[in-house]
């Protein structure tokens, strides 16, 4: 069968296409959504990881800010990367 | 104590955490009547080969169905009885039906699309919630509304967009109307009344630092206390253009999502809002289960479909109508049809 068999007013070419971005934006809000809830959800744990490492050395919250947490964030990434759980975080 | 060996410290218990929430199962329960289309669902979205059959209720009481991925993590899946076949075992199956729902990460309300009524569900669903603001304020968080098996509405065809040996699956201009229609049906009749115990939250990409009624932010996060209306969200995307994906993100937070697992049709915004309603942790669990291709059907399975117009990707145009060769399509465009 071919596009002659079908009266040409049968399916808009408009509404396809945008029907088509429209799958594809979902697409992509479905990743963003993914890398952005599992990026805060590092960011929690690594909060929650700073604050039990600050009781437990008795130092201060100011001084495991900051750098450390960027350093400890850099090697949790690094690591995640390896588990391929990067998706969800990068 | 130098700075290193505190940072390995931070890193190595948050290595710990995030791999103590990837290892635990990703717990999913789907509550509706009999015959909706529950464990078909699962089946679509997450991969898995839950029994299901067309004619007779499959699932009498409540079983847990343990999937394992290839990876080797874990999809518990609680095939929950279908309600409305006996009112005398509804209100058991109701109790332990919000049980369940409080342990699941994710936890989905089916309702079949070409269902009329919808007192029953809204009977259901207020049991569930019950009385207490607080915890009907936590069980309404949980819950996506789908609206399942939208290719039994009239009138068809569904649009088959082929590229290469697979493609994606639309309906037609006027059925996407009866569509919209529908999901706001059961918007207005199941989560609207329940419209103050509804809070949206969504990431704040556009720097959002309004102050609102209604509004609270973060760096991360904005979140909406109440369901914002689509009169109120275009108002304020129109005086904040900058704002409008965000708006539009709040808006649909809690909406109904009309779905077809035969056709793999929405099924994309349907994890987009189950990936919205997970708890904390279970979004590393969830990735392990996540299918990445949830709307591909491949054009075997289309074939199995009727009333099926398939368009080529490039041209847009049909190439093929595989539910009624040799017929010309008429009435396709919207507004025609009535």
């Amino acid at each position: 069968m071919t596009v002659s068999d079908f009266s040409d007013s049968s399916v808009n070419p408009d509404y396809i296409a945008r029907q088509l971005r429209l799958l594809e934006s979902q697409k992509s809000e479905l990743e963003e959504l993914r890398r952005r809830k599992g990026w805060s959800e590092v960011i929690s744990f690594l909060w929650n990881a700073g604050a039990t490492v600050a009781n437990f050395f008795q130092v201060p919250i100011p001084q495991i800010s900051a750098g450390l947490i960027q350093s400890a964030w850099e090697k949790v990434q690094q690591w995640l990367a390896k588990e391929k759980l990067r998706s969800a975080t990068s | 104590m130098n700075s290193d060996s505190l940072s390995d410290e931070i890193a190595n218990t948050v290595k710990a955490a995030v791999k103590a929430e990837a290892d635990k199962p990703l717990v999913v329960a789907v509550m509706g009547q009999t015959g909706v289309g529950k464990s078909t669902l699962i089946n679509r979205l997450f991969g898995t080969n839950l029994k299901t059959d067309p004619v007779k209720p499959c699932t009498k009481e409540v079983e847990r169905v343990v999937v394992k991925s290839k990876d080797g993590s874990e999809l518990w899946f609680y095939d929950m009885p279908g309600i409305g076949e006996a009112a005398d075992v509804d209100a058991e199956y109701l109790n332990e039906y919000r049980r369940i729902l409080l342990e699941s990460d994710i936890a989905m309300w089916a309702i079949h699309a070409d269902m009329r009524s919808v007192s029953f569900d809204r009977w259901a669903l207020d049991q569930i919630i019950g009385s207490d603001p607080d915890e009907g304020r936590d069980l309404l968080s949980r819950i996506t509304v789908a609206l399942t098996k939208v290719d039994h509405l009239a009138p068809p065809p569904w649009l088959y967009v082929k590229d290469g040996e697979s493609g994606v699956v639309i309906p037609s201009e006027v059925l996407l109307e009866v569509i919209e229609a529908k999901q706001r049906y059961f918007f207005e009749s199941l989560l609207a009344p329940h419209a103050e115990m509804l809070t949206a939250a969504t990431y704040n990409d556009s720097k959002w630092t309004l102050q609102l009624p209604g509004f609270k932010y973060t760096d991360d996060t904005v979140t909406y206390l109440g369901y914002l209306g689509e009169a109120e969200a275009s108002s304020l995307a129109e005086r904040y253009p900058e704002h409008s994906g965000l708006l539009r993100r709040l808006r649909e937070f809690y909406s109904v999502v009309a779905c077809s697992s035969l056709l793999r049709y929405n099924l994309t915004p349907l994890m987009i809002s189950v990936l919205n309603k997970l708890g904390r942790g279970a979004v590393f669990r969830f990735g392990s289960q996540f299918t990445d291709d949830v709307s591909k059907l491949t054009i075997a399975e289309a074939k199995a479909c009727l009333n099926i117009v398939v368009v080529d990707e490039g041209t847009r145009h049909p190439i093929d109508d595989m539910g009624r060769s040799g017929n010309k399509r008429k009435h396709l465009r919207k507004g025609d049809h009535r």
